[in-house]
């Protein structure tokens, strides 16, 4: 089975690349990216506003997949599984649960973001994918497992569709590569080496 | 075929599966009040399940110990010259290192790489953090990379640690029971929080155990779609995860003799399994959850859960749930009172967390 990359989406200094066409550019020096993306796109959900910045992050670049293969939304309920990695997993939220926590008011709507893969679940709301999902914690130099799991899941009939790639927010800075692959004879072929190359784009 | 083996558990009850299942089968239970901290300026007493005081639990040590006993109990030189993958299941690691400078040390390929330190000859390693699913989500995605041939053995090792982190943000919740939980109880009233590590191997070879392994049909994922944190009211995604394990393992429905359910104790979670159940036709076969043994052990629950799953194989014996007394859910469960000798051959283990995140795998002997 030869599995095709048939969409690319990338987030990251100041700009937003769909299939490696800039589609969004902030302007220097501007602050919280996230906030000026959602602006742009406008979907009109005010959860958005309720999530850390990584959900915010993987809750964007999907919304931009969707934009550009609006039939993604149409497909089967579990046709599509998200595969995702990051290396700091959700530090930064767990950052701000202990500040709170040294200050004696931890607070759920902190707290429930102390988990990589609510990102996830925020994906999953908004599309309506009941689909399989996995979440890998790694760097960037070691993506093996991401090819290696959403392939298998293809393979094994578990999924149609793969949505895999590196979500990371850290400190202020957003990092995304998302891909979307497919069973296809079109396209440059997913493989440890193409998705290594997306990441160092 | 896809066999597991040489479990291992390390909790209150005990430092081998052996010795967790015996304390089982003789009534004990891990969850004892103790002062924890939790937020507040004093520590305060909890239901929890340490395995030493709170704050004791060195956790890269524990999961290194755990790893070379399952490692004891297969032939090493095998996974050294096959393909073997070491993968690690966790929710917050070692998240303590948090306060100390810097967040880097909290990091959880640290943790992985201080377990593995010793042991170079993995071929490759990952960890996966998918919330209260990650130990069961990791033996799939094990099971799954050997099906498809990117490895022959799968060290698959699983640990969360008691943390003022973690209870402090379930206090948030107001999901602590200030009893023993008692999942799927009436009276049920939250969870009580564990810690502990397991490790269980994956092997495509039936040889490299040193006793007889159990088959491994793996399972499936499914996310609720529905809420970050609370359970759904349809049990959509436990609905969907247990329908397409059963289709992904070529196991009926009828063919399930017993089930082992996630069954933290909180209001809402006990009540969408049972829907779930309903949903999936069963209500009647026999089941268990066992949270009121080790109490809620996050990213190691589905490791040291299912290692007890795989003890209750080898026993031919039925493991009851604690902490039940009167039907609670709206939905009819056949839940375990007391433990049973019996022949059985398949058993399904479950999963739930947050992120809408829910598994189910299969356990059957030959």
């Amino acid at each position: 089975m030869r599995l095709g990359i048939t969409t690319y989406c990338s987030i990251g200094h100041l700009s937003v690349k769909v299939n490696r066409k800039v589609v969004f550019r902030a302007a220097d020096g501007s602050e919280d990216l996230l906030k000026l993306i959602y602006n742009q796109l406008n979907p009109a959900y005010p959860k958005f506003f309720k999530m850390d910045d990584l959900c915010r992050l993987g809750f964007l670049g999907v919304e931009w997949i969707v934009k550009e293969r609006p039939e993604l939304s149409e497909s089967e309920d579990d046709a599509i599984a998200l595969v995702f990695q990051n290396e700091m997993s959700s530090l930064q939220s767990d950052s701000e649960h202990q500040l709170q926590l040294n200050k004696g008011v931890a607070s759920p709507a902190t707290f429930v973001y102390t988990l990589p893969n609510i990102v996830v679940g925020e994906i999953a709301i908004r599309n309506k994918w009941f689909g399989e999902s996995a979440f890998f914690v790694g760097p960037k130099s070691d993506v093996a497992m991401l090819v290696d799991y959403t392939k298998s899941l293809i393979l094994n009939r578990k999924a149609k569709i793969g949505i895999v790639g590196f979500i990371e927010s850290f400190a202020g800075d957003h990092f995304l590569r998302l891909l979307v692959v497919e069973e296809t004879n079109s396209g440059d072929e997913f493989n440890v080496v193409s998705l290594s190359k997306f990441i160092a784009e | 075929m896809i066999f597991a083996g040489a479990e291992h558990i390390v909790s209150p009850l005990g430092n081998s599966a052996e010795e967790n299942f015996a304390a089982i089968i003789a009534g004990k239970s891990g969850i004892r009040k103790i002062p924890c901290r939790a937020g507040g300026k004093e520590p305060e007493l909890f239901n929890v399940a340490a395995v030493r005081n709170f704050g004791d639990f060195p956790l890269a040590q524990e999961l290194k110990k755990s790893v070379t006993a399952s490692l004891e109990k297969v032939d090493e030189s095998s996974l050294i010259s096959g393909k073997t993958l070491f993968l690690l299941s966790t929710t917050k690691g070692e998240i303590t290192e948090l306060v100390k400078p810097g967040v880097v040390q909290a990091k959880l390929d640290v943790l992985r790489n201080k377990v593995i330190r010793d042991l170079h000859w993995f071929h490759s390693s990952a960890v996966i953090s998918n919330a209260c699913i990650s130990g069961l989500e990791a033996l799939i995605v094990g099971h799954d990379l050997i099906q498809t041939g990117n490895f022959d053995h799968v060290v698959v090792a699983g640990g969360d640690m008691l943390s003022e982190f973690t209870l402090s943000g379930f206090k948030s919740f107001f999901a602590i029971s200030p009893e023993p939980c008692k999942p799927f109880d009436k009276n049920r009233a939250g969870i009580n929080l564990g810690e502990g590590v397991g490790t269980i191997i994956l092997s495509r070879n039936e040889e490299i155990f040193a006793s007889k392994p159990i088959v491994f049909c793996g399972g499936a994922t499914a996310n609720d779609a529905n809420h970050i944190s609370g359970p759904s009211r349809t049990g959509e995604g436990l609905y969907r995860a247990i329908s397409r394990a059963l289709t992904t393992c070529s196991v009926r429905r009828e063919e399930i003799d017993f089930f082992s359910s996630h069954g933290t104790g909180t209001s809402y979670n006990d009540e969408m399994e049972s829907i779930a159940f309903a949903r999936c036709g069963m209500s009647e076969i026999p089941m268990n959850g066992l949270k009121g043994y080790f109490g809620h052990t996050l990213g190691a629950a589905g490791i040291i859960e299912a290692a007890v799953c795989m003890q209750s194989l080898r026993n031919q014996e039925l493991i009851a749930s604690t902490g039940f007394e009167e039907a609670g859910t709206s939905k009819p469960l056949n839940v375990l009172l007391s433990h049973r000798k019996t022949p059985f051959k398949v058993l399904m283990k479950t999963a739930s967390g947050f992120g809408g995140s829910n598994a189910a795998a299969i356990f059957r002997t030959e």
